[in-house]
């Protein structure tokens, strides 16, 4: 079996397994049912509107505080080229449509790293690219890396401030709707079915992870800080810390949720 | 012809079942993590709910979807909430670890998997899903010259992984 046969082989061993294709389409139908999927390029919309403002704001009061009263005149923000721009990185933030609205949202965003140094080492236009691993007959230099995958493990040392910083841990009853003290963030539960993570307002960056068999979403709340949340024979429980849970310790800090809602007796 | 606005639900059911596990592949490829893959493929099926326009045929909106989980996986890449992520290796599944899982061809995938998100992503969509640079050049916003230079690059590093067990990490 060659090189391509054995990815090609591999890669057909890897399918999207039964269960996430129920929970897809249940949030998804969820999405189309309550008409939340409709909402999304109105939020965008504002959103935009914010930063604008916002950045404006900022760029008018930093102009007068460093005195430079010309950057109002000439430069920063009077143009609205600063404005273009945060509104597109606004845009590419949460949205990705195809063809020319999402080249048009995305001008003057650089994704890639190596994109502004275009690779002139042309190949012939009807090169044969053979094999996955075919000699290729020329040296290249080694080490390629890219910033923007780069993994940072600084967060380790704080797993104990995480467990202590625990403020609430929730359980929540069945059919229970969860607001968050700026009312931004509702959460409805409903037995025997995992929540929805287009439930959570598209502004909270979520995503789920399975730890110890638990479907875990968490959630970056309105300070930025990750919390977490996840569903148990029809119940929904929450984590909130005032300094955020850190990713690399979510196992460590349900397990200790686990703990304390058996020693309370609501588990 | 296909017009996504005329039962958005449905065409999103048939999307899921006829490319799901392409968008996924594509996704796992690119972020090398099976929970984000899989938001990926949500968060693709939502932009095809959403979207007003029509699809020649089913390859053109396989390409279309393609097209969007990229442009998915690259903001998220980029999304701040992302780089402050911690790595969760010891806990969920990673490309890797897959890769690992498989009795047989496994070296192959854990290689292109160790390559950098430029190559390994380029060398997929023309492997396994069998596009033309030139397709692939519309699919990743890149130019076609640029799309062969990776392949080639790509397939080099790859050699050398597979022959000298080098670890291109990225």
């Amino acid at each position: 079996m060659n090189a391509n046969e054995q990815y090609n082989k591999s890669m057909n061993d890897i399918q999207l397994s039964d269960e996430a294709r129920k929970r897809i389409l249940a949030n998804l139908t969820n999405s189309f049912n309550d008409g939340t999927y409709q909402e999304e390029t109105k939020t965008k919309k504002n959103n935009i509107k914010t930063v604008v403002a916002t950045g404006g704001m900022v760029a008018a009061a930093a102009a007068i505080i460093v005195g430079v009263p010309f950057l109002l005149k000439d430069g920063f923000g009077t143009d609205g080229t600063s404005e273009m721009e945060m509104a597109a990185d606004s845009a590419s933030e949460d949205a990705a449509p195809a063809d020319e609205a999402y080249e048009e949202e995305s001008a003057g965003m650089d994704y890639d790293s190596e994109a502004s140094v275009e690779e002139t080492d042309e190949a012939a236009a009807d090169e044969d690219y053979g094999e996955l691993t075919e000699e290729a007959g020329e040296e290249v230099e080694e080490g390629v890396a890219e910033s923007t995958e780069e993994i940072t493990d600084d967060e380790t040392s704080e797993t104990s401030k995480n467990l202590d910083s625990i403020t609430a841990i929730e359980q929540l009853h069945a059919d229970y709707i969860y607001e968050d003290t700026d009312g931004e963030f509702v959460l409805k539960c409903k037995k025997g079915k995992a929540l929805g993570v287009y439930e959570i307002p598209k502004s909270c960056s979520c995503f789920v992870v399975s730890l110890n068999h638990k479907a875990v979403t968490t959630y970056f709340d309105a300070s930025g800080y990750r919390q977490a949340y996840w569903t148990e024979n029809g119940y929904a429980y929450s984590i909130t810390s005032k300094e955020g849970i850190t990713k690399g310790k979510l196992y460590d800090v349900i397990a200790q949720a686990d703990k304390l809602l058996k020693t309370e007796g609501k588990k | 012809m296909i017009e996504i606005s005329s039962n958005p639900m449905k065409e999103v059911e048939e999307a899921l079942a006829l490319f799901g596990n392409d968008i996924y592949r594509l996704s796992l490829m690119y972020l090398k993590n099976t929970q984000d893959a899989e938001d990926i493929v949500q968060d693709t099926l939502l932009k095809l709910m959403q979207y007003n326009g029509f699809f020649n045929n089913r390859e053109h909106e396989k390409a279309w979807l393609l097209k969007v989980a990229v442009n998915l996986c690259k903001d998220k890449l980029k999304s701040a909430a992302y780089k402050r992520n911690v790595s969760l290796y010891d806990y969920q599944d990673t490309l890797e670890s897959k890769a690992e899982s498989f009795e047989e061809g496994n070296e192959v995938l854990e290689a292109v998997a160790k390559l950098p998100v430029k190559y390994r992503t380029v060398i997929h969509l023309y492997y396994y899903e069998g596009y033309s640079s030139v397709e692939i050049s519309e699919i990743m916003k890149k130019s076609d010259s640029t799309v062969r230079s990776l392949l080639r690059r790509g397939r080099m590093l790859l050699q050398k992984s597979l022959k000298g067990g080098e670890d291109y990490e990225c």
